[in-house]
């Protein structure tokens, strides 16, 4: 059932999909289509920015902004190739100049970020996991290192590519291979302790 | 602990797409082979494709807000203006459509599918365009794919040598017909009082408001029809006999059984005593690794196959890269293979089977010959 649910929702809105909004936005003044992209991208977009910035409200702020550019150069908008990793640097840009005029950093220091993760749909996710397992799942993602945290989040959530997290954060795509990998093995073990099997480890 | 690390290595790049072809064999070995891993697996995986939780209330107040931002920066955005219903890319979330928007809405779509088989009568021979008496037809070429969106909002995705067609002035009217033939996905915008039917060769599907994927290749074995939600019911054209189906079920019609009817050969009839199943009702096969659905696979551009031998997978493989493929040896022919491929190239798909089945092969222009 949970493959069903996901496929669903993976159809939403695919590259090809996204393109199409770009062009009736820029040919139609389409406020329709606008919205739809709004919705698609205001949560993980505020949620990346939130992460630097460390307040809701700036962060909201900043992507209203970033969405708002977007439909003050509409007529662009058919020239931008890919308007997530547009969307996810513009942000990381804007938010770095709001936290420049508070704290005089423009560096991102992975280790100094707040991940904070988005609530999966309650329905599907009573069909995976219920009570104690969730705790647990929980508690191996809260407990991950910083940075662990936060490729792990873009991974899942955002579902970002290894080379999209690479040039959002800086770092190189080994980084990103090995630290997601060790995520998924601590998640897996808290699995393992949880079903009560010998763990072979 | 070496396999377990690797285990996790590997599935972090099939999870964000950055595996290969060859590394989702790996790994899908390293699972055989270690079967306490398979339970962690499944969990991630499932894990990983939880949806996020839409909160479409705090969206609207939000995009509500956002509005008087815009507003306040001198661009007055119109809510109520410019419902281009036709392009709408509506997922089932969005319950509130617009109805009276869709006399502009068939314009739109008329349009985009007249382009649409321009592009394809001006490629491939053979697809007649008559747009005199409103027929929309679209048609895809051998490794190329489309999605259409119907003047309903349905959508269909068109897998490869396929071809759609309807009339554009009855459609929608009192129900809603379209013809096929060759493989596609359907998303059915539900709504009762105009039913959707699809015409087949061998059977014709009535749809109240579905998803589900049909795959009727001219000359081939079987017809199938894969629902993966809401209710469809299948009439047999040969037999007058209709069949109800459910969620994740899938019917399998031998088209060879009727061939041979047709056909008639002295050769057929001392076999036809004893008759072929020819219809048989079965269920989606989920792939191994992934739990994802084999048979709409397709619609997110990756070819997928589990257990099938080397002779059905090149069928696949030539509609999808356009090639045309000859197995020379016999034995090689029967090879039972599993695998996904989605950004690979034709020569990375078939180095990749050949870590699983040693086998050379040769291209010649357009032609792929493979042999021991």
């Amino acid at each position: 059932m949970t493959t069903i649910v996901a496929m669903e929702k993976k159809l939403l809105l695919t590259a090809h999909d996204i393109h199409e909004l770009q062009n009736r936005i820029a040919d139609y003044d389409d406020v329709a289509a606008y919205k739809k992209l709004f919705f698609h991208f205001f949560l993980p977009l505020k949620s990346f920015s939130f992460s630097i910035l460390k307040t809701k409200e700036i962060a909201e702020e900043v992507v209203s902004d970033v969405l708002i550019e977007i439909w003050a150069r509409r007529k662009q908008l058919p020239e931008i190739e890919d308007l997530k990793m547009y969307l996810y640097v513009s942000v990381r840009n804007t938010s770095l100049r709001k936290l420049q005029q508070t704290q005089k950093t423009t560096v991102l220091s992975l280790d100094d970020l707040e991940v904070e993760f988005a609530s999966a749909d309650p329905d599907a996710e009573a069909s995976l996991i219920t009570g104690e397992l969730a705790k647990k799942i929980e508690l191996a993602i809260e407990q991950l290192p910083q940075q662990c945290k936060i490729i792990f989040k873009l991974a899942k959530e955002d579902k970002l590519k290894y080379k999209e997290i690479a040039v959002l954060l800086n770092i190189s795509v080994k980084t990103i291979d090995n630290q997601l990998s060790t995520a998924l093995k601590k998640i897996a073990s808290a699995l393992n302790t949880s079903v009560n099997k010998p763990s072979s480890d | 602990m070496q396999h377990k690390d690797r285990i996790w290595t590997l599935m972090s790049r099939k999870l964000s797409g950055a595996a290969s072809a060859a590394e989702l064999i790996e790994l899908n070995d390293l699972i055989k082979g270690h079967p306490d891993a398979d339970i962690p697996v499944q969990f991630i995986n499932n894990f990983w494709a939880l949806p996020a939780e839409a909160d479409e209330e705090f969206l609207e107040a939000t995009f509500h807000l956002h509005n008087q931002r815009l507003k306040e920066k001198g661009f007055d955005l119109d809510i109520n203006k410019h419902e281009t219903g036709s392009l709408n890319i509506d997922a089932p979330v969005n319950r509130k459509r617009k109805w009276f928007f869709m006399g502009s809405a068939v314009a739109v779509i008329a349009i985009i599918i007249f382009f649409s088989f321009f592009y394809n009568t001006t490629n491939s021979t053979g697809v007649v365009a008559d747009n005199k008496i409103a027929h929309s037809e679209v048609s895809t070429k051998n490794g190329s794919r489309t999605k259409i969106q119907l003047p309903d909002g349905s959508s269909v995705w068109l897998n490869s040598s396929s071809k759609l067609t309807y009339n554009n002035d009855h459609f929608g009217a009192s129900i809603r017909e379209v013809t096929l033939s060759g493989e596609a996905y359907f998303d059915v915008v539900k709504n009762p009082s105009k039913p959707f039917i699809i015409h087949t060769e061998k059977m014709d599907i009535k749809v109240l408001g579905t998803a589900f994927n049909v795959k009727c290749y001219p000359g081939e074995k079987h017809s199938e029809t894969s629902l993966i939600r809401g209710s469809i019911e299948v009439t047999l054209k040969d037999r007058q006999e209709k069949i109800m189906m459910k969620p994740s079920e899938k019917l399998i019609l031998n088209n060879d059984d009727v061939k041979a009817e047709k056909v008639n050969t002295p050769t057929q009839k001392t076999t036809a005593s004893k008759p072929l199943p020819i219809i048989e009702l079965s269920h989606l096969t989920f792939y191994p690794t992934d739990n994802s659905i084999v048979e709409t696979g397709w619609v997110e551009n990756r070819l997928v196959f589990t257990s099938e031998t080397l002779e059905d997978i090149a069928v696949k493989m030539e509609r999808w890269y356009g090639v045309n493929i000859v197995i020379a040896n016999e034995k090689l022919k029967k090879e039972l293979l599993t695998g996904i491929f989605e950004k690979e190239t034709i020569y990375q798909a078939l180095s990749a089977l050949q870590l699983t089945t040693p086998f050379t092969y040769k291209v010649d222009k357009n032609i792929i010959t493979i042999s021991k």
